[in-house]
């Protein structure tokens, strides 16, 4: 085989460690990677020494993509970068195509959106919770998680048609109104995720096992979080109370009571609390959106051939951090650039100052633990 | 709009143009939706200027949320666009800053912000991938989303897929 620059490369790095060192790619294909992420591993024994991640397999360059599609075509490739949290990705890309044609949103839309973002956050953190602990050996939590994700994926089924990309956000609104009895629904979903939170917490927090493979494992401190733009439940393990929805608050979440659950040590352990306890802060959320929510139009007055003139960088609050959109228009209906602001990307950044000095099988933790969906960070 | 207009902003914003033009008082600081202040700087400016942002205890940019590029073909050149946020104590994440960099098409290199910020890294391999764009002193410029043998930049506006045509196969 001719020596391309790829095999060069791997040939070199293959090469350099000394006498004790060893080359080892973690991934494309393992199982804790979430998808496609190569790392390229040199260890010393089972310690790594040092770490560079290799993305790009799932690339499909949404953003030449969406510079040829109308502005409302967009919506469904945003579902399909993160896509276990498909309403975030999709609220992210509408609000910068609203705010740059001007578009007033219905107040019942933005209610209606609040509560599918905080429904999307608790199936997202569902699935999270479950393959964490499956990552670290623990089969029955991600049984427990699955079935709890399923009712939830069943309710998201009813309203959207669909249970994991919804093409449910629209410029202006969301496709439809709420279908009737979808309040009872959802209460009744609330109280059984309440009661069944309680099983996952006996499962796990507390459990010797975790607490001896989650502690003092992959810490990042405060300052190394903001320095390599950290987000999302990343940021807030370390101990920064950031989060969008508080400290640059989009859409309707003024009007709502809800904490932001902080961690202390930074550590993978301190991540999968704050991620625990903003369950709770959902359903707060969700409970108080359902019980104002206001009558009236569900999509508000659009033209309709959007055209999009000027720039603007719009960020919203994913289950997994800071999710950006930053859409510039040139006055025609399609965008003249839609670039898409990952936080797994930026997070990825992160493994190396979290992972080496620790043994191989923590890093299955630490991956775990920021949460990473390939999908966001190829696009 | 010119910079008279930054005393219809709210006070945060007023304080954080101000000490902008303390030290550059030709920068024009244009208010901009949501909050935001856009500055057009050059190249040869660029990493002293982002240093004062982060340092000087007035700004104290501490967050780099996003490093892009756009590609304007008629007008000639490529435009960097940083995005700024202040996440620290005494800011609780008001005062937003848009920083603009126009480079020319026939040799786009601006200098690498990795050293102020190193969440710039993997955000600025993206812009080099994807736009063509030179990072001088970034300290490991390849490739990361396009394979390392790919041929152009794609989300430049006159790329032109290099790959042979497949035809299409039919029953």
């Amino acid at each position: 085989m001719a020596e391309t620059a790829v095999t060069g490369q791997l040939k070199q790095e293959a090469t350099t460690p000394a006498e004790h060192e060893l080359f080892v790619n973690m991934g494309p294909q393992h199982p804790s990677t979430h998808g496609v992420l190569r790392l390229m591993l040199t260890v010393d024994g089972e310690r790594v020494l040092s770490l560079k991640p290799d993305v790009g397999y799932l690339h499909r360059c949404f953003e030449k993509i969406a510079e040829r599609r109308s502005v409302p075509m967009v919506v469904p490739y945003c579902d399909r970068t993160d896509y276990l949290a498909a309403i975030t990705s999709e609220w992210a890309y509408v609000m910068a195509a609203e705010k740059l044609m001007g578009v007033e949103v219905p107040e019942r839309a933005e209610y209606i959106r609040v509560i599918v973002g905080e429904m999307q956050r608790i199936a997202s953190h569902l699935l999270w919770f479950g393959t964490f602990a499956l990552d670290l050996g623990a089969t029955t939590a991600f049984l427990y998680s699955f079935r709890e994700r399923e009712t939830l994926f069943d309710i998201f089924q009813k309203l959207t048609g669909a249970r994991m990309l919804y093409n449910y956000l629209r410029v202006g609104g969301v496709r439809n109104d709420l279908y009737d009895g979808f309040v009872e629904d959802m209460q009744r979903y609330l109280k059984l995720l309440e009661e069944k939170l309680i099983e996952y917490n006996n499962l796990l927090t507390g459990n010797r096992i975790f607490e001896t493979r989650t502690k003092g494992v992959g810490v990042i401190s405060k300052e190394d979080a903001l320095a390599y733009g950290a987000s999302g439940p990343v940021l807030r393990g370390s101990g920064v109370p950031h989060d969008l929805r508080k400290a640059d608050p989009y859409s309707v979440y003024d009007r709502f009571e809800f904490g932001i659950p902080v961690g202390e040590h930074g550590d993978v352990y301190s991540r999968f609390v704050v991620r625990v306890q903003e369950f709770y802060e959902s359903i707060k959320i969700i409970r108080q959106a359902l019980k104002d929510l206001p009558g009236g139009p569900w999509q508000g007055d659009v033209p309709r051939r959007m055209k999009l003139v000027g720039d603007v960088y719009t960020r919203v609050e994913s289950p997994r951090g800071e999710v950006g959109v930053y859409l510039v228009g040139d006055g025609s209906d399609q965008p003249y650039r839609c670039h898409y602001r990952s936080p797994c990307f930026v997070h990825l950044q992160l493994l190396e100052p979290m992972g080496v000095g620790h043994l191989i099988a923590d890093m299955v933790a630490i991956i775990g633990s920021i949460d990473i969906v390939m999908g966001e960070v190829d696009r | 709009m010119s910079d008279h207009d930054t005393t219809q902003l709210p006070e945060h914003l007023q304080r954080v143009a101000a000490a902008l033009r303390d030290q550059y008082p030709q920068l024009a600081v244009e208010p901009k939706d949501g909050n935001w202040l856009e500055v057009k700087i050059s190249a040869d400016q660029s990493p002293e200027f982002f240093r004062y942002l982060k340092e000087h205890p007035g700004l104290a940019f501490d967050y780099l949320s996003d490093v892009t590029a756009v590609d304007y073909l008629e007008q000639g050149h490529f435009q960097v666009v940083y995005h700024l946020v202040r996440i620290g104590t005494n800011a609780k994440g008001r005062g937003k800053l848009v920083v603009k960099i126009d480079v020319p098409r026939d040799n786009p290199r601006v200098p690498s912000v990795v050293d102020v910020w190193p969440t710039a890294n993997f955000l600025e391999r993206e812009v080099y991938d994807l736009m063509g764009i030179t990072f001088d002193g970034h300290p490991d410029l390849r490739r990361i989303l396009m394979r390392e043998d790919w041929v152009g930049h794609p989300l430049r506006k006159d790329y032109v897929d290099q790959r042979p045509k497949r035809t299409r196969v039919t029953r």
